[in-house]
Parts: structure tokens; sequence; C-alpha cells
């Protein structure tokens, strides 16, 4: 476990939890992040409000003129866009094998993706195994695409693709998502041995979605409400990857998964508790101890 | 023809989005417990309210309203679907996903306005009405489901959509139908999260 640090901010910016994991690999060692009081972090995630607003308002203008030019739909590029663009508005569950090749546009990993059958042609156990390949390879390819420079964003900003199991108890894994093996881990109002299993379309595609250091590594989600989910990871970890710029977009989709399943939590222990008032910081244990789990359960 | 094909498919893709999370993804409890729950709140209201089915439709409708407001992290956090470009789109979601997953039913779609943001919802079959009968001095005031109007209205508050909505007609008071109206006052432009296209 290598995150430090889960924050949630409101609408209006300002900072409605944060909580700092301790590492066990790391007993008993200030990091900088922990010298920060509470003060300093509700700087931070207004600071980081602030920051995200500004960063929707700059885009390169390279991409300013493709999305100019994929309404007239002239070029090959163009279309690429295009079918991004119609993707924000197809359901998450009719975005196909395909339609995440298309998504990636990375020219070598396109065509091995393609070939993959649905999850659905196969049993549980395989379908799982071949989501994971998939992400893989979905992951290799964009990294790829995104050397060649011209469509990363677009790329980035769609469709973050399920990854199983993160942040999940990992007999899970081991069991091939059988769920009648023993699941520890109380899924609240949600049923089943994950929170979700499509691939999904992100809500923030302008805004910062994650940011690198040479100490630590920040990723940002942003709900359709408005709602910001920060998780700051931890570079220094012994025995943790250190992050290279291949595994960038691998990382976002990893973030991405977690912190929805974080929102998931939120959804049930902080919005269904009558005595927490909207906008207001958080003081939920049990979504402190849902949290904790999952991040223990989190390998990153 | 191929905007209407486009919408069809679209709308069918909903509807198996919305079956496979009710089916897979959403706990489920018995449904008369909550029906008759709700039931014991109605009448309660009645009763703290002196009968008054005015203030009643008023109290259930800001108590839907304040559970909407919540609820709608839930469904985003579920279905993590995208923002709906039309009132068209909307109404989809809202009849093939939202009552769906929560109360397990798809009411009908209906009675579209000329200007596209008008609409209504045909609900045949009424969850929290099931054993209700209306008493005769609540027949012509009370709304016996106006919580949903308050829910609706909260939740598409949360997504920047300002909505009225409001029931026309309920089979409780005698009308062949139950049918609830959703019109769009505006889209709330600068309340839309920036970060998205």
């Amino acid at each position: 476990m290598a995150l430090d640090s889960i924050l949630i901010i409101n609408k209006s910016g300002g900072l409605i939890y944060h909580r700092n994991f301790e590492d066990p690999r790391q007993p008993a060692k200030e990091s900088d992040i922990s010298k920060m009081n509470s003060n300093d972090y509700l700087i931070l995630a207004s600071t980081l409000h602030g920051v995200f607003a500004i960063a929707t308002q700059l885009t390169p203008t390279a991409v300013q003129l493709k999305a100019n030019s994929s309404a007239s739909g002239s070029d090959a590029s163009a279309r690429e866009m295009d079918s991004v663009k119609s993707e924000e508005y197809s359901t998450v569950s009719s975005i196909s094998n395909s339609s995440i090749a298309s998504a990636t546009g990375g020219a070598g990993g396109v065509s091995n993706t393609a070939k993959v059958p649905g999850p659905g042609a196969l049993g549980p156990n395989k379908a799982a195994a071949n989501i994971l390949n998939q992400g893989h390879r979905h992951l290799g390819s964009v990294s790829s695409g995104k050397k060649d420079g011209n469509n990363g964003r677009a790329q980035i900003s769609n469709l973050t693709p399920y990854i199983p199991y993160v942040g999940m108890p990992h007999n899970n894994i081991a069991s091939g998502g059988n769920s009648s093996a023993n699941s520890p881990m109380d899924m609240g109002s949600f049923k089943g041995d994950d929170f979700f299993k499509e691939p999904f379309v992100s809500w923030n595609t302008s805004g910062i979605r994650h940011m690198s250091t040479d100490q630590f590594t920040m990723f940002i989600y942003q709900t359709m409400t408005g709602l910001k989910f920060v998780a700051i990871k931890n570079n220094q970890v012994v025995g943790s990857p250190s992050s290279n710029t291949t595994d960038i977009v691998g990382g976002i989709h990893l973030a991405d998964n977690l912190l929805r399943k974080v929102y998931c939590l939120y959804s049930d222990y902080v919005m269904k508790d009558p005595f927490y008032s909207l906008e207001m910081p958080i003081k939920s244990t049990t979504f402190d101890e849902k949290l904790q789990q999952m991040i223990q359960n989190m390998n990153w | 023809m191929s905007r209407s094909q486009s919408i069809s498919s679209q709308s069918k893709s909903l509807k198996i989005t919305g079956e496979e999370i009710w089916k897979n993804k959403v706990e489920k409890v018995n449904s008369e417990l909550f029906n008759l729950t709700y039931g014991s709140i109605v009448s309660q209201l009645c009763i703290d309210y002196k009968r008054d089915f005015k203030k009643v439709n008023e109290q259930l409708f800001s108590m839907g309203y304040n559970i909407g407001i919540r609820l709608i992290e839930d469904f985003l956090a579920r279905t993590a679907l995208p923002r709906c470009d039309t009132m068209l789109r909307t109404s989809e979601v809202i009849s093939k996903c939202a009552f769906k997953v929560f109360l397990n039913i798809t009411p009908t779609v209906t009675n579209w306005s000329q200007s596209q943001d008008t609409f209504s919802l045909l609900i045949d079959e009424n969850p929290l009405s099931d054993f209700v009968e209306l008493p005769m001095d609540a027949v012509n005031q009370l709304w016996y489901s106006n919580i949903l109007c308050g829910v609706l209205k909260g939740a598409l508050e949360m997504v920047q959509l300002d909505c009225d909505v409001w029931f026309i007609s309920d089979i409780l008071r005698g009308d062949p139908q139950t049918e609830l109206r959703i019109k769009l006052n505006k889209v709330l432009k600068d309340e839309i999260p920036i970060g998205e296209d």
C-alpha cells in the first residue's frame, strides 16, 4: 500500500474529508505530508479547486482545432474524435471492446484489442482474466499512443476501463470472482463482489486528473455533482514501482477505478447518514473503516 | 432516420443497463416493508397537520427533495452515466434506469410538449400506493406519492437541471392513470462543474 491520503472536496471548494494512511512497510517514519495540519489541508483543497478551474481554461490549440474540425468530420482523426464524443452520450454497457479500441486510437493496440471477444461470451472466471488482460493491453496501447502525442488527451479523458477488484479483498481474484468463497467485504447497498463491472466514462474531461512530482503522485476524480475525490500516492515507498511515463495512464485508470469506489462508499455511508448535513465535513466512523479496508486491499 | 435510430438504440442499451444494475448490483428488500413504512409516514403527517392536506403535500415534497439531493449521488456512483445532452435522454434515464434501480418499475414517457422540455411519466404500478385507499376528505387534495416529485426535483437540481415536478392525476383519486409531469425550467449552466466539456 502506497497510498498516502484521500481527500474529498465539495463543489464549492471546501475540504470535507481528509485522511492519511499509515504504511505498514514504513512504520513510524514522519513523511512530509503528515506534518501538515488541518488548516493546511483546507488551503490545499481550495487551491486545488482553483488550479483545477484554471486548468480547464487552458487548452492546447491543437486540441481546440481538433474539436472544431471534428464538427465537420472531415479527416480520419476528426472522426476518431467524433466517435469519442458520441461515446459520451452512449451508455456504459454499450461501450464494447471495439469502442475501447477506437478510444485508445493507438495504431498498434487497435487490432489486438478488437479481436478480444466480449466478456459476456465467456464464463465468469475466464471473463475476469480476460478483462484483466484486455485492461493491460489497453493501457499498453494508450501509453504507446501517447508517445506520438497527437490524441493523448482524448484517450485519457473519456473512457476508463474497468480494472477488476481494485481495492477489493484479494481472495476474490484468486477464486476468479467466485462470490461463494468467503467474501469479507460488506458492500453496503451494493450487491456482488465488486461495486461495478463495466468500463465507465469519466466526467472530468478538461480538468486536472493527474499531478506528478518526485515525491508523490496525485489523482483527481470529479463527479457530475461537482464533488472531487483526490488520492495522493507516495512514490517513495520501498518496493513500489517507481512512476515512469509509461504507466501514467495506467495509474490514472487505476486511480479512477479506486476513486469511483470511494464515491460508492460515500454515496452509501455519507449520503445515507441522516445526521450528515450536505457540504459539511464528514465525521463518519463507518465510512472511515470502509475506506481504510479498501485502501488496505489496494495493492498499488 | 439515423437520428431516431440512434436514439432508439441508445434507449435500448439504457434499458439493459438499468436492468443489469438492478439485477446484479443492488441489494434488495421486501417492497412491502418499503411501502408500509411510507404509508405510516403519510398517515402520521396527516395526523400531525390535522388533515390539512395541502401542508401534507408540501411536507412530502420537501422530504422528497431532501432525499433526492442525496440519492443522486447513489445513482451516479452506481451507474456512472454521462451527462444527458437533451431532455429526451434525461427522460429515458429517469424511466429506464433511475426508477428501475430504486423502485423496480419502468414508467412510460409520454405527452411531450412542443418544445421538448416537458414530459409525463405514466406510473402504472406505483409501489408506494399498494394497499392504499384515500379517505373521503383526502381524495381531492392529497397527492399520496408526492414524495416522488420532491425526489425528482432534488435529484435533477443536483445535476444542474432546474425542473418543476408535479402530479396531474393519480389512480388513488379515481383517475384512469397516475401521471407525473416534469418541466425543465432551465439548465443551470453556471453551476455545471468546471472540467466537463
